[in-house]
């Protein structure tokens, strides 16, 4: 034991250990090792409250912590209910000595040496220790308020990014919506002039064919987003065959592609036995669609590939698809933000692309859905390769019989004319109509409110199909469709439901419709649809 | 090694690197070999056990030492073990990586090792390995044997605990709020009866060393060398708020000290330990204090064994149980 007055000296000194420290970590760093030098031991231990249980700070020697005798202290330790009574807890273990202090309301202090303490050394050392505590509370509380501080300017920041994104958003929105209608509003005014040429009309109505398309683009995606904002975009899983969809987008996109003197090819890595898997189709050919939309859009030359490979060293196993480009790339600065929303490869005023810069944020949210990540690898003026993958989840030898058998082609329909009924308000959608049901059809009635239709349904009782709007004036296509079914159970009943917010598909079904369109409606579309249900 | 008449780098590299058996080691102002001290020639010591060695760039940080350490020391849990230290002693960041050993390793090894370099205190290459010398470096080597080891000092204070007012790594500029020499001086001069003068600092001071308290263990020395400006300059770093002692010893003291050292280490040998040979690593402070009396140090300690080591500028050790320190003016008292 060495005198009295160097007691005192070294309990000063560890005292004034942490002095004008005001970080939590740099007083530890600075004041434990001391503790450790100055007071012969030969292991110290932090453990902070939290809270309901101990959290271990820090611990020196290092090595310690893959000791079981520290498991042991630490666990004694952590289970004692009270250190108040005594100075401090003391443990015996495996000839070592450990004393664990209170550092006031901040943890515990533990200590190992090799001989005892004096015991009013003990004592002493108790309202030193409390006080490093409290120099630790401080700094901890200091270091919230920074932290929270720091936070309130990282939130404030992030709302006026936000504010930012959302102002360039909604400009750029007004720039996508207006830009179509003025080639539909225009070109429709230049159709009236009555000396056109037959292929001026054509490139008139072409240009108007696309204008609506791509507004149609736009709002699907704002949509979308909505939806998926909302919590109202939801995961149908069921089997599909994915090689058959890859083929599907190839000769989709071909036409396309190839106009722009681009090649595009494909690779599908499955035997067509393998490739059927149960996944939410709709959302993976959402996904590839996008994705092969904006590679046209940012490549005007060399080539465009897609497909998937299966990466069966992942787990679990993934499909893992992707869709390269000889195009513009993106900047390094723009890659980490392309998959938020609002954002496109480029943000510029005059930027040369169109396009709301929803698309990569909803394919992000789609793969996230599936439980897949998604990302790119770009290089500017080189091209861009997007991937995501999906779970690979292949469906039971069974059932792909099932699913392997085709179904009934078109071409076996046998196309008898029907009388059919338009309910719809609307005088330029069902002229829309009335002109798409020309080819299948004997009579075209027209219903103008939900109640006529219902008259008009129990009037004619060989009408073959109902064309439903749900918004009508009087009664609504669902109510019109529930009191319809009460008489007539078998007649085919399809809504055409705005493509909405809400559920309207899915309430379309469960009032009794046998399927669904959704508008704008395209003509092929309603025509197959129409013949699934018409065959004989 | 020892340090006059060394072997050049030109010459050594090449013989080191085609040694097949693993070498640490350093340059030593000088060497104890059969019992005498040598002021040339190589000293080398075989070991019946593998080490681990790795090297240090003294002038990183200590999160840098202990990235390098959990790299390669991951594993070394074992209690029966020996850290071999040496490191060059005119480096300014050797604390930080003596403490960073420690709060890595902690207690499970046995450490033993010294500061290598040349009482010149000029800068030169003086860390061995096999390939070749470093100059701001330490070496380690984890061997998985415990050895047994007594450390001992000789020295007993003459004053009250002064505090460490200022200080600049090793140099300590005030004691008590005055200047460091003033304070040094008034205690010394009273005890020794000597005045201090311009030329006769160190003829005095090796015999009033400095000594920093811990509890329940042995003091830290620190060996005054020289005095600027008020300052006293140490052979190792002092920090601002800690408490010194001035020590004073004779002859005797330190004799009694060396035969304490070798009780403590042949008090903990095991049967597998050679009892007939003994490694000793001793300051060269005490052979300066001690001049031609030091040959009753390796007496004393050598009695009816051989005695080898090394004469060091600072010694590590540590009693097993405490945190590890480099001391001054010290004896470490090895077995294996």
């Amino acid at each position: 034991m060495v005198e009295k007055d160097v007691q005192a000296e070294i309990l000063l000194e560890l005292v004034f250990s942490a002095s004008g420290e005001t970080d939590e970590h740099l007083i530890i760093k600075k004041s434990i090792p001391l503790y450790l030098r100055k007071l012969n031991c030969f292991q110290a231990g932090i453990l902070k409250n939290k809270e309901n249980y101990l959290e271990e700070l820090m611990l020196i020697p290092i090595v310690a912590s893959k000791s079981s005798d520290w498991g042991k202290v630490k666990s004694y330790f952590s289970n004692q209910e009270s250190l108040s009574n005594e100075p401090c807890s003391q443990l015996l273990l495996e000839g070592s000595y450990y004393y664990a202090y209170s550092l006031n309301t901040y943890g515990v202090l533990i200590l190992g040496r090799k001989k005892p303490f004096d015991i009013t050394f003990t004592y002493e050392l108790e309202p030193i220790i409390d006080h490093l505590g409290i120099i630790l509370i401080q700094a901890n509380d200091t270091a919230k308020r920074i932290q929270a501080q720091e936070d309130l300017v990282k939130a404030k920041e992030k709302a006026e990014e936000s504010d930012r994104l959302k102002s360039a958003f909604l400009s750029n929105m007004s720039h996508e919506i207006r830009t179509p209608m003025n080639g539909i509003l225009g070109f429709a005014e230049l159709l009236k002039e009555p000396n056109l040429t037959l292929d001026e009309r054509q490139d008139f109505i072409r240009i108007i064919e696309k204008s609506g398309e791509r507004m149609l683009s736009t709002l699907n995606d704002i949509i979308d987003v909505s939806k998926i904002e909302s919590g109202m975009m939801k995961v149908n899983i069921s089997e599909s065959n994915i090689n058959k969809q890859i083929e599907f987008v190839y000769k989709f996109f071909k036409p396309e592609v190839e106009s722009k003197g681009i090649k595009l090819t494909f690779k599908n890595s499955l035997i067509s036995n393998e490739a059927i898997i149960n996944t939410d189709i709709e959302k993976v050919y959402a996904l590839l669609t996008n994705l092969i939309k904006n590679a046209v859009k940012f490549t005007d030359e060399g080539s465009i590939d897609f497909g998937y490979v299966l990466k069966s060293d992942s787990k679990p196993v993934e499909l893992e698809f992707f869709v390269k480009d000889t195009g513009a790339g993106i900047s390094q600065k723009l890659k980490e933000q392309i998959f938020e929303r609002f954002r496109q490869g480029s943000e510029s005023l005059d930027r040369k692309y169109e396009g709301s810069g929803l698309g990569l944020s909803i394919c992000k949210s789609y793969v996230e859905m599936l439980n897949g990540k998604i990302w790119v690898e770009t290089e500017e003026r080189k091209g861009s390769t997007f991937y995501f993958t999906i779970p690979y989840s292949p469906v039971s030898e069974e059932k792909k019989v099932i699913i392997n058998l085709d179904p009934v082609k078109s071409t076996d329909v046998h196309q008898r004319k029907l009388k059919i009924l338009v309910a719809e308000d609307d005088e330029i959608s069902f002229s829309f109509l009335a002109i798409a049901l020309h080819k299948i059809s004997k009579e075209v009635l027209r219903a103008k409110t939900g109640v006529e239709t219902v008259i008009i349904c129990r009037n004619n009782p060989d009408i073959d199909l109902i064309l439903m709007d749900i918004k009508m004036p009087d009664m609504d296509g669902y109510e019109a469709t529930q009191q319809i079914r009460q008489f007539n159970k078998s007649i085919i009943i399809v809504a055409q439901t705005a493509y909405a917010l809400s559920g309207d598909n899915e309430h379309a079904i469960a009032v009794g419709c046998n399927n669904y369109l959704t508008k704008p409606i395209n003509k092929d579309e309603l025509l197959s649809l129409i013949q699934q249900y018409f065959r004989n | 090694m020892a340090y006059e008449e060394r072997y050049s780098e030109e010459l050594l590299i090449p013989l080191l690197q085609k040694c097949s058996k693993p070498i640490i080691g350093g340059v030593f102002p000088e060497l104890i070999f059969s019992g005498e001290r040598k002021k040339s020639g190589v000293l080398l010591i075989p070991l019946s056990f593998e080490l681990n060695r790795q090297l240090f760039d003294l002038s990183e940080s200590s999160e840098d030492f202990l990235k390098q350490l959990e790299l390669h020391q991951k594993d070394s849990l074992d209690s029966s073990s020996t850290l071999f230290v040496f490191i060059n002693a005119l480096s300014t960041n050797k604390e930080s990586f003596i403490e960073s050993l420690f709060n890595f390793f902690g207690i499970n090894p046995t450490y033993i090792g010294g500061g290598a370099g040349s009482l010149k205190f000029e800068p030169f290459s003086c860390i061995i390995t096999n390939n070749g010398l470093y100059s701001n470096e330490a070496v380690i080597g984890l061997g998985k044997k415990k050895i047994a080891i007594g450390v001992a000092l000789g020295w007993q204070p003459i004053s009250k605990p002064l505090k460490v007012t200022k200080a600049d790594r090793n140099r300590l500029l005030s004691i008590n709020w005055k200047p460091a020499f003033e304070v040094y001086k008034e205690i010394v001069e009273a005890h020794s009866g000597m005045k201090f003068t311009s030329d006769n600092f160190f003829s005095i001071a090796k015999s009033y060393p400095l000594g920093i308290s811990k509890i329940d263990a042995e003091m830290v020395v620190r060996d005054p060398f020289t005095v600027v400006d008020n300052a006293l300059h140490l052979v190792d770093n002092v920090l601002q708020g800690e408490y010194v002692e001035i020590l004073h010893g004779n002859l005797d003291s330190l004799l009694a000290g060396a035969l304490k050292a070798r009780e403590i280490a042949f008090s903990k040998i095991e049967n597998y330990m050679d009892k007939k040979s003994i490694f000793c690593i001793d300051c060269i402070s005490r052979v300066l204090y001690m001049e031609n009396d030091f040959n009753k140090e390796l007496e004393t300690i050598g009695n009816d064994v051989d005695v080898s080591g090394i004469l060091t500028i600072g010694e590590i050790a540590n009693s097993e149980e405490s945190f590890l320190e480099i001391y001054n003016k010290t004896i470490v008292i090895g077995l294996w």
